[in-house]
């Protein structure tokens, strides 16, 4: 079975409501105007009956029975609604009446008149509808009484025809009433037709589906609240993509890094180590005496000093084994040693704090490239490292006095960037302060992990 | 859901409720029985004594003034009475004649009238104010410029009844005393059949003056004491025997005895002093001739019957 839609369902209301208010109001009225004509014709027979009474006394009582008759007649004459009149007088006898032809005994056997000297009135019920039959006494009930019987016929007519004006206007008025409903119920379900259909699209992945929102009601507050969701979704989609991008560029540059790394290693193996084996591999030809000797194991030595330099610019053990600021502090030595320039590394807070090993190995390559900056392209002859470890943020700040250069401008090297990227890998960040001829000045921020230090203690 | 058509069918039928209504007596006015025409004669166990009275009063006064009285008789007599209200006086006197009626209260002339052409018998006669006898009056509006009765003439008159001592032998005697013809002394003039209507005619402005009984002038004063104020009395008649309660010839002496004895007997009991305090009347005499003698005076002239 198929559900009946929105639209229906809110019509069908809307029908049943004016019908049933049709109904009841119809039904209502009709009982309303039944009684108050119903209590209007009490009344207007017993004004007739009372009038009547007045005007037979004199005929009656004087046995003009002609004028009698012709005073009867007149009534149903002049009131449509009049069914019959007579006269009993006061010994009880039919005087006159409205008939032709005879006289319906029910009328004086069925109605028992009340021999007061108040009018009294019943209702009658006969083959012709309800009678209002109103007795009204003559000179006191001395003379007898006239009745007068009043048919609703006229009354229902005419309640008949107001009953049909008004269910004219009930439908007339139930129609409009229909046509504004329809109007209003369509624009609100093509709201949520709007919405709905928005939604789906938004679920298929298009998220330019945007809703009108209209009039701020429930429903410009639901389309606005999709709307809103729809731009940040498609916001959130947007910053996943260029992250996305950002990561494959990384691995990009990671790659590249790897083999501009891999190249220097073998250059370093070629160049300085692979040169002084053959050196010594030639010395040792030529070897002639304890001079010679010495001389081949000074070179030995210089060679073996350069695989361990080697060794621990790809990977400083000291790091595993003695933590960061340990490494950090032979590293300065070696590069001052190693550069002839002067400087060193100050530590503020606790120096056995340990951090989550990447974020010591990324500090510690960050310095690494700092430093090698310093050495390549400054021309410094001091520099200066800080490490702040006492807040959550751990801070390194690396400065030197050299030549400087401008942020701002593209050359800026491949350096700098990796620097950024390794920092961004464990949430870090890093800025750079220079000018022209006014040193550099690399701050680096990486949040640290509390609770560290306790762990590489377990370890 | 299910919920709101059922409260809806019990509003319904407690509005189709409110329409029923108790059992009520049935007719079938298609239904109509021949025999019972318009004016069918009742019929009476009992011998009918029909007791006429003249338009002395309107029928509707009449009534209750005499209602009281066919019941006492109706008792008494041990008959049914029946109240007969003839339109004028010449009737009433005419169903004495013809025994339409057995008993009948008639104006004074008309039973001078009757005793004189066919032997009407008077058998009692009412006091009023302590007399049997009565005045008529000749009245106009007091403010008409109408002071003596030679002033009337060319004006218009009410007269009650052709067959009035007072209302109409009396203005004419008038009119002739003064030698004035009678056809010409008043403009027009016209018979109101009874006194109140007189008294309403002239009190109204549709004639000029009127003749009326002096009991129901006073009895009119009693009801609207400002009349007084409006109309003016400009001639007053010697007493005139009052309207008697009279009998067909033909009546049976024993029945004319009880009948009598009756009317005579009424300030005797309780119940016929209520009859007599709704009549206005003091009590029942038996007439004396004598009483009746300046109304035979009165029609002895030209005009007049005797």
């Amino acid at each position: 079975m198929k559900t009946p839609s929105l639209r229906l369902k809110l019509l069908a209301v809307v029908i049943l409501l004016t019908m049933t208010l049709g109904v009841a109001v119809t039904v209502q009225l009709r009982t309303a105007l039944l009684r108050t004509a119903g209590a209007e014709l009490d009344k207007r027979s017993m004004s007739i009956a009372a009038d009547l009474a007045m005007r037979v006394t004199d005929p009656l009582l004087t046995r003009n029975t002609i004028d009698l008759r012709d005073m009867l007649l007149e009534i149903p004459a002049n009131n449509p609604d009049v069914r019959y009149a007579l006269v009993v007088d006061g010994q009880g006898r039919l005087v006159a009446h409205t008939f032709q032809g005879g006289f319906p005994r029910d009328l004086l056997t069925q109605r028992p008149v009340q021999t007061g000297d108040k009018p009294d009135l019943m209702i009658l019920r006969s083959d012709e509808g309800p009678l209002h039959d109103a007795a009204a006494p003559i000179v006191g009930g001395l003379a007898g009484y006239v009745r007068v019987g009043l048919t609703e016929t006229h009354l229902l007519t005419s309640l008949r025809q107001v009953e049909r004006l008004q269910i004219v206007t009930i439908v007339l008025v139930g129609l409009a009433a229909l046509a504004a409903a329809y109007f209003w119920i369509f624009r609100l379900t093509r709201r949520i037709q709007d919405l709905s259909l928005a939604a789906s699209r938004v679920g298929g992945g298009d998220l330019t589906a945007l809703v009108p929102p209209g009039a701020p009601d429930e429903l410009g507050i639901l389309a606005t609240a999709f709307n809103d969701m729809t731009r940040r979704l498609a916001a959130a989609g947007e910053a996943v993509r260029v992250k996305e991008q950002a990561r494959t560029e990384l691995l990009q540059k990671v790659l590249t890094a790897q083999e501009e790394e891999r190249g220097r290693i073998s250059r370093e193996l070629h160049d300085e180590i692979g040169q002084a084996l053959t050196g010594l591999i030639v010395g040792l030809k030529v070897v002639r005496g304890p001079e010679d000797a010495a001389s081949l194991r000074d070179l030995a030595a210089q060679t073996l000093e350069s695989v361990r330099r080697l060794s621990r610019d790809l990977r400083p053990a000291v790091l595993d084994d003695i933590g960061l600021v340990a490494a950090l502090r032979r590293y300065t030595e070696d590069f001052t040693r190693l550069h002839q320039i002067e400087g060193s590394l100050q530590v503020v807070g606790p120096e056995d704090t340990r951090l989550a090993s990447g974020v010591e190995t990324t500090l510690y390559r960050v310095v690494q490239e700092a430093l090698t900056n310093v050495a390549r392209h400054s021309g410094a002859r001091h520099f200066g490292v800080v490490l702040d470890l006492r807040s959550p943020l751990v801070q390194v700040i690396v400065e030197d006095d050299g030549q400087g250069f401008d942020p701002a401008s593209p050359s800026t090297g491949m350096g700098l960037v990796s620097m950024r990227e390794r920092a961004a890998l464990v949430g870090g960040t890093v800025t750079i302060e220079s000018r022209p001829g006014g040193g550099t000045t690399v701050y680096v921020k990486v949040p640290g992990e509390e609770g560290e230090r306790a762990h590489s203690d377990c370890r | 859901m299910c919920r709101f058509p059922r409260f809806l069918l019990a509003v319904a039928l407690l509005l189709a409720g409110c329409g029923m209504a108790p059992a009520t007596p049935v007719v079938h006015l298609q239904d109509l029985d021949p025999t019972l025409a318009a004016g069918a004669p009742g019929i009476s166990p009992r011998p009918v004594l029909r007791v006429g009275v003249a338009p002395l009063l309107s029928p509707r006064e009449s009534l209750l003034r005499y209602g009281p009285l066919i019941d006492y008789l109706g008792r008494r007599l041990d008959r049914q009475v029946e109240l007969v209200l003839p339109r004028s006086h010449t009737e009433a006197s005419d169903m004495v004649r013809s025994g339409a009626v057995q008993v009948a209260v008639v104006s004074s002339y008309a039973y001078v009238l009757g005793q004189k052409e066919f032997g009407m018998e008077a058998l009692a006669v009412p006091v009023y104010a302590g007399l049997p006898t009565r005045r008529a009056y000749i009245l106009v509006r007091r403010y008409s410029g109408i002071i003596q009765f030679s002033d009337l003439k060319g004006h218009t008159f009410a007269y009650t009844d052709p067959l009035s001592a007072s209302g109409r032998l009396y203005p004419e005697a008038m009119v002739l005393g003064l030698k004035e013809p009678l056809d010409r002394f008043f403009e027009r003039t016209i018979f109101v059949s009874s006194d109140d209507k007189a008294l309403e005619a002239l009190d109204q402005g549709l004639v000029d003056g009127a003749a009326v009984d002096g009991t129901m002038y006073d009895e009119a004063i009693r009801r609207d004491p400002d009349l007084q104020r409006r109309l003016r009395i400009i001639e007053t008649s010697e007493p005139l025997g009052a309207p008697p309660l009279v009998v067909s010839p033909r009546m049976g002496s024993e029945l004319k005895r009880q009948l009598q004895e009756a009317l005579l007997e009424l300030d005797q009991n309780a119940v016929g002093r209520s009859v007599l305090n709704r009549l206005r009347v003091d009590r029942f005499l038996k007439p004396d001739p004598a009483w009746y003698d300046p109304i035979r005076d009165l029609a002895g002239h030209p005009g007049g019957r005797l």
